[in-house]
């Protein structure tokens, strides 16, 4: 039961990375594969002030998302005066240098071990240290945070960015700062992500570099490939499909666990060279026109 | 002063093996336009195999090399003839392409962690020939590196301003849909321009495996060095791709020298970020090769 809510706990997280990411990819059109990146220094920030600092949660959230969004303009302002062929790329880079600090600054990160023993959530006493708690907890706020995008998504500003994707120089005619748009939408994908990242820290306890690595941003990626780019409900779909089908895996008898990751990762890619090729648009997206 | 010579000798040998990546990286996208970055699978599986030759078949390093070549050509051409090319046919969005691209790559590097496992394997057995010069020594590998990437920058320099396979592909780069009108078949060009693009990477492959070693992981490492090769050289010219390989190398090595591991990796990043924010077309760029938007 309890590795039950585990996975729909994880399921919750990983949908608040999908759909931020889904601003990202999915409506603007930015193709930024550092998604873990933004993940990985809200969890880190969140944690150390929590330790280090004796934080409570939420200020500590807080600080993260707003460290976070710092980080975002890193990459934002300089990556989005050029053509997004060279973003890609630099967003790349963003997330190799990222996990590097992670594991090479020990001092600070403690490296490859991790940090271990992060306090559970505290609000008006009541502690949020049972799996069931946790999941009302972060079913809240997942909630929210499709709340707030879907809000996002119908808005004025949402609108906005859709026309970024679809005709950059249309919505430049029409008065629009499209760089001003692009870099707001990189900062809400990447607060969003780094509220993904202070739950992860304190729902496990501890967090290692590994979990913010390259493969990570690619399994965002995938997850919103697989579901359909674009539309809230592909994002949600993907994310629970894909973060549920590997776990199957562990019901294989004989498999060794070493071969485990190995094979999850060739599930993740036959399932996006098949969606390149045949389905684009995702299980829940539309065709396109 | 007796520091110097070592770590310019060292720059430039790490820097000839960076300037191969950039150089194969470059055929590749110099045609294509697109970043197709299947050839980082290509380069895990031949320096896998690599390894598979010398430690297992008991081959000789040069035999396995030259086999290996011939593997990278085989590989590409599979991937570009039985994905790739659909890809191109069916959309001709640059993010599909790397999307698909990428995901060839990743699919080939699990394929390698399950059957290998995550250790770093090495082709060599023994200890390194050691050539000295003077005050200077270095390893075989390190030796050989620079004369590989020298060969290889004259040949195809020479393959692509001489020979028809060249020109051709230069037509089909500039103005695709042109070159189909007058009846070239841009999809063989495209196809044997990117194996000869992986052909080149997989030599690197091979140096690796002789000298440090690989492991699944070092695809997308090649990847990150080929692309920054390219961007510093300047997208589209072949000569950049080489110089930008070779200047990366001996930042890098003189990083090593002078800076923490912890800030080894950033120096690549800053200089990344100095060139994207000052020079985006780098050393060598066509300026109008995608205008800004």
């Amino acid at each position: 039961m309890d590795y039950l809510l585990h996975i729909v706990i994880i399921i919750l997280i990983n949908i608040i990375l999908t759909v931020s990411f889904n601003i990202l990819l999915g409506y603007t059109g930015i193709f930024a594969l550092c998604h873990a990146a933004f993940y990985g220094i809200g969890a880190y920030t969140a944690t150390l002030l929590m330790k280090n600092l004796g934080l409570p949660f939420f200020p500590a959230l807080a600080c993260a998302v707003g460290v976070t969004v710092l980080c975002s303009l890193i990459v934002a302002l300089p990556g989005l005066r050029i053509h997004w062929d060279y973003m890609v790329i630099f967003a790349f880079s963003f997330q190799m240098v990222v996990y590097h600090l992670m594991i090479n600054w020990v001092e600070l990160t403690r490296g490859p071990q991790g940090i271990a023993g992060i306090p559970p959530v505290t609000i008006l006493g009541f502690t949020f240290d049972s799996k069931i708690s946790f999941l009302l907890f972060s079913l809240i706020v997942t909630l929210a945070v499709v709340y707030l995008v879907k809000r996002i998504e119908s808005s004025a500003f949402g609108l906005v960015l859709k026309g970024i994707k679809d005709d950059e120089i249309a919505v430049k005619s029409v008065g629009k700062p499209v760089t001003a748009y692009k870099i707001t939408s990189f900062a809400i994908a990447a607060g969003l992500a780094a509220v993904a990242g202070g739950f992860i820290a304190v729902y496990i306890s501890y967090i290692s570099p590994g979990y913010f690595d390259l493969h990570t941003s690619i399994f965002i990626l995938i997850c919103l490939i697989f579901g359909g780019m674009g539309s809230i409900r592909g994002a949600i779909v993907g994310t629970v499909v894909l973060t549920a089908l590997p776990e199957l895996l562990r019901f294989i008898p004989y498999l060794p666990s070493t071969m485990m990751g190995g094979i999850r990762d060739l599930i993740y890619a036959t399932i996006l060279i098949l969606f390149m090729l045949y389905r684009p648009q995702g299980i829940v997206g539309k065709a396109s026109r | 002063m007796d520091l110097l010579l070592p770590l310019l000798v060292d720059g430039m040998c790490t820097g000839a093996r960076y300037a191969i990546l950039g150089m194969g990286f470059a055929l590749i996208f110099n045609t294509q336009r697109m970043f197709d970055i299947s050839f980082g699978g290509i380069y895990t599986w031949c320096g896998l195999a690599m390894w598979i030759l010398v430690a297992y078949a008991g081959l000789g390093i040069p035999l396995a090399g030259v086999l290996v070549l011939g593997l990278a050509f085989f590989l590409s051409y599979l991937i570009q003839k039985g994905y790739m090319a659909r890809m191109r046919n069916r959309s001709d969005s640059s993010v599909s392409i790397m999307l698909g691209s990428m995901a060839i790559l990743m699919a080939m590097e699990a394929i390698a962690t399950i059957i290998w496992g995550g250790e770093i394997r090495t082709a060599r057995t023994g200890d390194a020939d050691v050539f000295k010069f003077g005050p200077i020594q270095i390893s075989d590998v390190k030796f050989y590196s620079p004369i590989f990437a020298l060969s290889i920058f004259l040949a195809f320099r020479y393959l692509f301003q001489r020979t028809p396979l060249g020109l051709n592909a230069k037509a089909v780069a500039t103005n695709p849909l042109l070159s189909r009108i007058v009846g070239l078949e841009t999809e063989r060009i495209l196809t044997l321009t990117t194996c000869f693009g992986c052909l080149i990477i997989a030599v690197d492959a091979v140096l690796v495996c002789v000298d440090t070693g690989v492991h699944p992981a070092i695809g997308f490492q090649s990847v990150l060095i080929a692309f920054m090769a390219v961007i510093l050289g300047g997208i589209g010219s072949f000569e950049g791709a080489a110089l930008g390989g070779l200047a990366i190398g001996f930042i890098r090595t003189v990083a090593v020298f002078q800076f923490p591991t912890l800030w080894q990796e950033m120096i690549l990043f800053v200089v990344l970020f100095l060139i994207i924010a000052f020079r985006p077309i780098g050393i060598f760029g066509m300026k109008d090769w995608k205008k800004e938007v």
